[in-house]
């Protein structure tokens, strides 16, 4: 098991999102070890895209006497969706408490050689670099994820999201930590062979489009969620203060900036300028968003900055749509 | 006292999990065959493995994550829900009831208790991976109203029968108190587009598994060997084996042939609505495939009674058509792939 969190610590890089920083360095060390993607250079950003991409869901918490939460893309599961586009094998575990949890990851380690992913209750961890730790505990999701690499009698190593290095922590306040949440830990399993790079991206691109346009029954998410944020008025503080959590989680800028470099793979990729141009739209969707953040965290809230939001936002999309109409029989083989 | 009854239109079909989409899916606002379903879900496949924990080693003719892949094809988020507490379970169940949503749930089909009787399930062959849909509460009698894929009626199933057959951790795939939750799209996405999608995954997780004890490689593995299960081990396994298998390939919801009929049924209708004249064709074979499949299925039942006789008889025959069911179909993927490697 030490060999694992050698292979791990090479490749874990602290990112943004506690979850999607992970599932990357799941995809970087497969890559490291099995030439897997061999000629991609996978980040954050890249998986994002690759996940769900940009979008915007608007979620009602108003039943937990919460406030609503903005988060910046279509995903409800990312780990499913990657799935879908690069033909992993989500594995869900649904171990009965932390003892038996320990014991299958134990022998999941021993046997695979591949780190898990678990979610873990952060606040267990004295001395974690966490800023908002304070809201985190607000979130409708289990709270936070590290990677196991390693079990002993009386270690765990593991790697978070906000730390390049491992971290070795006592068993007993691993039980702790993960205890009410060992029924969703998972392993990856990747395929042999890797999926064709063109399907992998145009899958991703089109069910993303198609998220953003659709929405979901229920939600307020698409385009409508987007405009439901920005005609809020007045956005209560701790609706604001969710939202520069999940703006801080996809890069501070709700994962804009992520996608218009995605956007400019898929140009490469498919030899489109098109794609191109609707990748300076999101970059400057990104500046946008940020700066539009950083008014709201000084208690500003730039309306005219929000119209121009709303306005480039609705353009991106017409331009994301367009592409998925016209590109309908892209060759991928 | 609670008394839910959802308005639910249930058709009959061939597999639980096909059955169960077709008219969830129904439910949600569109309108599939079940062999549609199957396809979008790239529900072809194979499986052929023995874990560290199981006495038998496990062989079917379909992919995993069935109900998934179809929902992420058509744009419906399905997210799997646990709970260890049955009583803590069964309140989610009915909460979903209570805002007029069906529920998917996970069931142990030798435990259930009016299934087992039916399909006769041997007790080693014991696993999880049914899929039955509650859509109703009778809290004064505690029992659910329950459409299951064989019945054209609700089945009424009294709690304590279903937490027999939900909360078991025991066999392959164990149901442990797995239920479903469904976001569902404001529009679904296009089915020429979602049927693309659907088989060009299907083809490359069936000759791209995972590993050797799935798809192409397990399939192989499996056609080889099964004459040979003489040579691999004695007489009472090999029987337990064969009548196992049997039931898997042949009888228990694989609409016979071990899903072949089905896939060439979807091959057809996909070939239709997409107005590709190859995948008809490939369908056509896939029907010719499906008989081969039956015939291998009746041997493999006729050497569950005599360990000596049927596919286990040594007779050259057996492994000329294991050989011409793997030849067959391979070439019928390699077509697959060739066609849908154009598509998007």
């Amino acid at each position: 098991m030490v060999a694992i969190t050698e292979r791990v610590a090479k490749v874990h890089q602290v990112g943004s999102h506690p979850k999607l920083a992970l599932v990357t360095t799941m995809y970087r060390e497969h890559q490291l070890t099995n030439g897997w993607m061999k000629d991609l250079s996978i980040n954050e950003g890249f998986i994002y895209g690759l996940s769900s991409g940009v979008g915007s869901l608007y979620l009602d918490r108003t039943e937990s006497n919460q406030s609503h939460l903005l988060i910046g893309w279509n995903s409800l599961d990312p780990l499913l969706d990657l799935s879908m586009s690069t033909g992993t094998w989500v594995n869900r575990r649904f171990s009965a408490d932390s003892n038996q949890a320990v014991e299958e990851m134990r022998q999941y380690l021993t046997q695979w050689q591949k780190p898990v992913l678990a979610p873990i209750n952060c606040r267990i961890l004295n001395g974690l670099r966490d800023p908002y730790e304070q809201y985190r505990h607000r979130l409708p999701f289990p709270i936070s994820y590290c990677l196991v690499s390693e079990i002993t009698d009386d270690k765990v190593s593991i790697f978070l999201s906000n730390q390049n290095d491992v971290m070795k922590i006592p068993l007993t306040t691993f039980k702790t930590a993960i205890e009410g949440l060992t029924n969703q830990w998972v392993d990856l399993i990747f395929p042999k062979k890797e999926l064709n790079h063109r399907w992998s991206m145009w899958q991703s691109f089109a069910r993303n489009v198609h998220h953003f346009n659709s929405g979901w029954r229920g939600l307020s998410s698409g385009l409508v969620g987007l405009y439901d944020f920005l005609e809020n008025e007045p956005l209560n503080h701790r609706a604001l203060e969710d939202t520069f959590l999940y703006a801080s989680y996809l890069s501070g800028d709700l994962g804009r900036g992520w996608y218009a470099e995605y956007l400019r793979s898929m140009g490469e990729e498919f030899n489109d300028t098109r794609f191109f141009e609707t990748s300076i739209i999101y970059e400057e969707l990104s500046e946008a968003w940020t700066m539009a953040i950083y008014e709201m965290e000084n208690a500003n809230i730039h309306q005219g900055l929000l119209k121009g939001i709303s306005s480039l936002e609705e353009k991106a999309l017409n331009n994301l749509s367009d592409l998925a109409n016209r590109n309908k029989k892209v060759r991928v083989g | 006292m609670k008394s839910i009854s959802l308005n639910y239109h249930h058709q009959r079909g061939t597999h639980c999990i096909t059955t169960a989409m077709m008219n969830l899916l129904n439910h949600f606002g569109i309108e599939l065959s079940e062999e549609i379903c199957f396809g979008l879900g790239g529900g072809l496949g194979f499986t052929y493995a023995r874990g560290r924990d199981m006495d038998q080693f496990m062989v079917f003719g379909r992919s995993d994550d069935l109900e998934l892949n179809i929902c992420e094809i058509l744009g419906v988020h399905a997210i799997l829900k646990q709970e260890h507490n049955s009583e803590k379970a069964l309140q989610s169940i009915i909460s979903l009831l209570e805002r007029g949503e069906p529920v998917l749930v996970d069931l142990d089909t030798s435990r259930l208790s009016y299934l087992s009787r039916t399909l006769d399930w041997p007790e080693y062959a014991t696993h999880g991976g049914h899929k039955a849909v509650i859509t109703g509460y009778e809290e004064v009698t505690r029992t659910l109203e329950v459409y299951d894929y064989i019945w054209g009626t609700p089945r009424s199933l009294p709690v304590e029968d279903l937490f027999k057959a939900w909360k078991t951790y025991s066999g392959i795939s164990p149901a442990s108190n797995l239920w479903y939750e469904f976001t569902v799209p404001n529009t679904f996405v296009d089915l020429d587009q979602a049927l693309r999608k659907g088989i060009y995954l299907n083809v490359y997780r069936m000759l791209t598994p995972w590993n050797k004890f799935h798809g192409i490689d397990a399939m192989r593995s499996f056609l080889r060997e099964v004459p040979n299960w003489p040579y691999l081990m004695n007489e009472e396994k090999r029987k337990k084996l064969a009548f196992s298998s049997y039931i898997a390939l042949e009888i228990g919801g694989t609409g016979k042939s071990a899903f072949r009929r089905m896939f060439s049924r979807f091959l057809k209708q996909a070939g239709h609505i997409l107005d590709e004249p190859q995948l008809i064709n490939v369908g056509e074979q896939y029907r010719e495939i499906s008989l081969l499949w039956t015939e291998l299925a009746e041997r493999i039942r006729v050497g569950s009674i005599d360990p000596n006789e049927g596919i286990f008889s040594g007779s050259q025959d057996n492994e000329q058509l294991t050989d011409e069911i793997y030849k067959r179909e391979y070439e019928q993927f390699q077509k697959l792939h060739n066609l849908s490697s154009n598509w998007l």
